[in-house]
């Protein structure tokens, strides 16, 4: 039998009015917009704008709401997943899905770590994207650039050669002026983010994470949950939890992660909303999985697809 | 006289299947009972042999196997060849089986390599397959081998049919020394099409809910062959086919060979190669081997195992194959692997990984992934006697002792998907060695039984150079842009030309914008199926017209 998995995209998926699209008439969406009102006092419909989503606080919001809306949705039109991997923020979405957190603890947390992250480091610091490196030439290049300069850190390890990297935005960009120089590098370019997420840098942010953690009941994981920090798969609320909070301070291990989850069976990709950034890197993994986006076609038409995968 | 007993094992498995004597009639059981009957007849701390290789798998029994009561049956050994599919790894989580000795784990790398860093399996070796076979006889003795055929009769006689591949050794191994053998069919039929392992070396027949699982794992599209695979082949067919008279061969699986394959009716045949070399095989059944066939380049091909779809086009050829008085292909890979390993002249492969030294490797870091037949092939056996023109043409001294050797044939190109070089300054291996605590790093081939290289640049004959300095200035001569081929310069290459211990494309009478698709016999696999006259049936996911 083909397994599913479906995906929750992080930061760098948000777009300028990913809420505001959707349909309020439906009862998930209506539920959610009602929630999110009742924690944050703001409707959903004005977190999503252009000005809001320069700041990491509503990014992680937002994608937090669209990835829980997109999927209650997917399992309520009939989709069976067996596993669920959300790319960093989007691994509250994936707790959420799989019935370890509720979508209001999850907002509250996910407030909680876009405040914390992006007061953490106001200036100086950021990320970049590089495409086209071997992981093991990176890691060499990374250790002699971290010789004698600021330390850059492995953020995602993406796809056999996608990563973001983390650290001082100057380092940053001598490491990549280097590389366009010396390697065969496809791509290397500076994100828009303030933040260096997912290196040591925010081991602070995590320790707070651990406290609010701490303090709540979790629910039992109906899915299994493919974690961020180990790329393992984990079926407990205390090994989610403790994904949860460490994961903002260690590397996104993102290509093992859904590696490991198409060894275990899954031939069936589904991404959630907004969809895209997830869905490329699962078709350029495996290339004998089908891979659906929900931003495409949205829930009814994906489940209709995956019956038929399925039956395949 | 001694009382001890000299029938502990024999009267263990007496014992044993005396206890499942209610879930049995004769040899059959029934399906719904397997998981029951495997709890009684598999004891804790068994050496089980799980079959399963790169094509087929017994998937019932690891199905059942994995749903037995870890209380009852726990702490197993398991013996696989290949580590393929997610039930494999499960029963080590379920606390099922502690142990495992392997030789293969694709499809299962990630997973292999971090529960062996979470404690949760235990390694004993990464073996070739060969080793693994000849371990089965020594110290790895199964006490239950679990494996799969295509057809059974009620006594127990199996039909494995073009699938035979490495049944009988498992089987052997287990039945000649009071071990277990339950075997997963198709289907129980009133009589065999031929029997190709006897009733009398088995224990227990279950027929499957479904047939096992069978991969196509040796069908290249020829859609997908390009020109630089192209003009590699064609320096390979000059270079090392025809400079040497190799007759006898086996091919890996990549483009590369495949577009050999294809050059023979077409390019090959043109120099006047027809007879000359590339008659005597050891592969599967590869579909892009057909219009070779077809045009009577090929005499002989045994195989380590089928493929899907060629199943009527290898029993309408009986003359090439080896087949059975039913005509089905009669495939045994522990043969093929020892006909692969001593008997032929030449193993052509592929890699992703190659040192300055011309050690190779498929591991990527983090990923425990063993070897296919590779290791076996890609080999010199140094005590081979059986001379041949190839063999004894890499004789490269004139010691009255000297003895030829077998030709180890690397072809790659020097970038893989573009940007990832194939030569590095260290291979993947080392570091994977080293994170996974193994004895030894995880090398496919040596470097020092590598006889030739050929890159899109050129061939390099490291069996003649001198020392290891010239050895690695023949390799950087042919690696292009990498590190490794960047560090050669202009007077040392032509040197080497000279001396013929690098040839390009030139030296061979080759030019580069000869190396064109339509040179292929066949351009797509409906090509292959109009060359077998409609007797190949390509599985559903290759028919794309």
């Amino acid at each position: 039998m083909k397994k599913t998995t479906l995906l929750f995209p992080g930061q760098g998926s948000q777009r300028p009015g990913m809420l505001q699209a959707l349909d309020t008439t439906d009862q998930i969406t209506a539920e959610i917009f009602a929630q999110t009102l009742e924690i944050l006092s703001e409707p959903a419909t004005v977190l999503d704008g252009e000005d809001k989503l320069q700041s990491t606080v509503y990014v992680q919001i937002c994608l937090l709401i669209a990835g829980v809306i997109s999927g209650k949705q997917l399992l309520a039109s009939g989709v069976k997943p067996d596993f669920v991997a959300g790319h960093s923020v989007g691994a509250f979405s994936a707790a959420v899905i799989s019935g370890v957190l509720s979508f209001k603890q999850a907002l509250a947390l996910v407030k909680n770590r876009g405040t914390l992250m992006e007061n953490a480091y106001p200036k100086g610091y950021g990320m970049a994207a590089l495409v086209g490196l071997p992981l093991p030439s990176l890691k060499k290049l990374l250790s002699a650039h971290n010789e004698s300069q600021d330390t850059i850190y492995l953020a995602n390890i993406n796809t056999a050669d996608q990563q973001v990297i983390a650290g001082r935005l100057d380092s940053i960009q001598r490491f990549i002026e280097n590389l366009k120089q010396n390697t065969g590098i496809q791509k290397a370019r500076v994100l828009n983010m303030s933040v260096p997420s997912h290196c040591v840098l925010l081991e602070d942010v995590s320790r707070a994470l651990k406290i609010q953690l701490d303090e709540l009941i979790l629910g039992k994981p109906v899915f299994g949950y493919a974690s961020n920090h180990s790329g393992r798969l984990l079926k407990t609320s205390v090994a989610i939890r403790e994904d949860l909070w460490k994961s903002v301070a260690c590397t996104v291990q993102w290509h093992d992660a859904t590696t490991l989850l198409y060894e275990l069976g899954t031939r069936i990709f589904i991404e959630t909303n907004p969809s895209g950034v997830l869905s490329k890197m699962a078709e350029s993994a495996f290339a004998d999985a089908d891979v659906l986006a929900v931003q495409e076609s949205g829930a009814g038409p994906v489940s209709w697809l995956w019956k038929r995968f399925q039956a395949e | 006289m001694s009382t001890k007993s000299w029938t502990t094992k024999r009267d263990e498995k007496a014992r044993r299947i005396k206890s499942i004597a209610h879930l049995t009639e004769g040899a059959v059981l029934k399906k719904e009972n397997i998981v029951e009957a495997l709890e009684h007849l598999i004891r804790p701390g068994d050496k089980v042999v799980l079959e399963g290789d790169n094509q087929k798998q017994a998937d019932f029994l690891s199905q059942a196997l994995v749903q037995v009561s870890a209380e009852k049956v726990n702490k197993l050994h398991m013996i696989m060849s290949s580590i393929s599919r997610p039930e494999h790894l499960d029963i080590f989580e379920k606390g099922i089986a502690e142990k495992i000795d392997f030789s293969f784990a694709g499809p299962q790398s990630l997973r292999v390599s971090q529960m062996l860093e979470d404690g949760i399996l235990k390694i004993g070796e990464i073996h070739t397959y060969l080793e693994l076979y000849g371990r089965l006889f020594v110290d790895l003795i199964p006490n239950v081998a679990l494996v799969a055929a295509d057809k059974a009769d009620r006594f127990g006689n199996l039909y494995t049919g073009p699938n035979t591949e490495e049944t009988p050794a498992i089987v052997e191994a287990t039945a000649f020394k009071d071990g277990i053998v339950i075997v997963q069919v198709n289907e129980i039929v009133d009589e065999l099409p031929r029997v190709d392992i006897p009733a009398s070396w088995v224990d227990f027949v279950v027929e499957s809910d479904k047939p096992y699982q069978l991969e196509a794992l040796f069908t290249r599209d020829p859609k997908h062959i390009t020109e630089l695979h192209i003009l590699i082949a064609m320096l390979t067919i000059r270079g090392v086919y025809e400079k040497h008279q190799v007759k006898s061969l086996n091919h890996g699986i990549g483009f590369n060979t495949a577009a050999i394959e294809l050059l023979l009716p077409t390019y090959a045949e043109k120099l006047g190669l027809k007879g000359k070399i590339a008659s005597n095989w050891v592969l599967n059944p590869h579909p892009t081997l057909i219009p070779a066939i077809e045009s009577g380049w090929v005499d002989t091909i045994h195989c380590f195992g089928g493929e899907v779809g060629m199943e009527q086009y290898v029993a309408a050829r009986p003359d090439v194959f080896f087949t059975g008085k039913d005509g089905s292909l009669r495939s045994n890979r522990a043969f093929a692997q020892v006909a692969g390993q001593y008997a032929v002249d030449m193993f052509v492969g592929s890699t992703l990984q190659m040192d300055r030294n011309a050690n190779s490797s498929t591991v990527v870091s983090g990923r425990l992934a063993g070897f296919g037949g590779a290791p076996n092939m890609g080999h010199d056996p140094h005590g081979r006697r059986h001379s041949s023109p190839a063999w004894l043409d890499m004789i490269t001294s004139k010691d009255p002792l000297a003895k030829g050797r077998k030709l180890v044939v690397q072809t790659v190109e020097t970038f893989q998907n573009g940007n990832t070089p194939v030569f590095v300054e260290s291979l993947d291996a080392v570091e994977v060695a080293k994170q996974a605590n193994l004895a030894i790093a995880p090398v496919m081939i040596y470097g020092d039984d590598v006889t030739h290289v050929v890159t899109e640049e050129g061939v390099a004959y490291i069996y003649k150079a001198e020392g290891e300095q010239q050895r690695r200035d023949a390799l950087s001569a042919v690696a292009g842009v990498t590190s490794v081929g960047t560090q050669s310069n202009a007077a040392t290459i032509q040197t080497l030309r000279e001396k013929g211990i690098v040839a390009y494309p030139q030296d061979l009478g080759i030019a580069r914008t000869e190396a064109k698709r339509s040179l292929l016999a066949a351009q797509n696999v409906q090509d292959l199926v109009e060359w077998s006259g409609g007797l190949y049936n390509p599985p559903a996911k290759f028919k794309n017209w």
